[in-house]
């Protein structure tokens, strides 16, 4: 008698309460989105390097990356438009877009005003490494949660 | 059909998957935070000799810092998200556990 009571409240509990969701915010086109944004950051960094690198100081102006830029603006406002859209419990992933959109428009307008300058060891040494890192961690933090958020909700036994 | 559930089998798939789980979270979580923390503080000490050398000013300096917290906050909230991960995926795993149990002795599927 006394299991079946048992049982019976178990059942109701499991009738009322199913799954239990404490995270979600996964999203295939941010996923998608933020890993081209790192590509192409990479890639633009490399370019970067180079210019930095040589005794040209012309070659690393602003203007020579505009086309760059204006991609990963669209970039960041697609991952920041469809982050507003995902459902509740997604505070942590709306959180790391808002923190790389910050950190890559802080990158932008640096590199705008006042630019960067040639290297000339030991004079100048900023090789802007601590820009490359940042970014790469900060986009690298939301692809790593994304990629945790995939399996949420799904029962695993 | 079973005419009474087993309790003790129950706890016991419960808690190997609360094993499994955390230890799974742990082995995500600790090289991963170890690996980015330790570049940022790297970097910050770069930073700082930069503004020693009058590389760089004050003002670039902390929007420079700015970054880098910005950055360690992305990386906190993704060791967070993987252990809220583990929890959830732990608790519906339990759920299942329980519920199979429930399924073979009443013959009755839980909707979860």
């Amino acid at each position: 008698m006394k299991s079946k009571i048992i049982l019976a409240f178990i059942s109701t509990i499991f009738l009322v309460s199913c799954s239990v969701v404490f995270i979600s915010g996964y999203d295939p086109v941010i996923d998608d989105t933020a890993t081209k944004l790192k590509r192409d950051f990479n890639v633009f960094f490399k370019k970067l390097s180079r210019a930095i690198n040589n005794t040209d100081p012309s070659d690393q102006k602003f203007e020579n990356f505009q086309d760059y830029y204006d991609n990963m603006e669209v970039d960041l406002k697609t991952i920041s438009d469809r982050s507003l859209n995902l459902e509740k419990h997604s505070d942590r992933v709306k959180t790391e877009v808002e923190n790389i959109q910050k950190i890559m428009f802080e990158f932008r307008d640096r590199h705008k005003n006042p630019g960067f300058k040639d290297l000339s060891p030991p004079i100048i040494t900023d090789d802007h490494h601590t820009d490359f890192d940042v970014i790469n961690t900060s986009i690298n933090a939301l692809l790593k949660l994304q990629e945790e958020l995939k399996t949420t909700g799904k029962l695993k036994k | 059909m079973p005419n009474s559930i087993d309790y003790n089998q129950i706890l016991a798939d419960s808690l190997a998957v609360l094993k499994n789980n955390a230890q799974n979270a742990y082995n995500k979580a600790k090289p991963y935070a170890e690996q980015e923390f330790k570049k940022l503080a790297d970097d910050a000490l770069f930073l700082a000799g930069l503004l020693n050398n009058h590389e760089i000013d004050d003002n670039e300096f902390k929007q420079r810092l700015m970054m880098q917290k910005h950055a360690a906050t992305n990386v906190l909230l993704t060791i967070q998200g993987i252990g809220l991960v583990a929890a959830q995926n732990t608790i519906n795993a339990v759920i299942g556990i329980v519920s199979t149990a429930v399924q073979k002795v009443l013959g009755v599927v839980l909707p979860i």
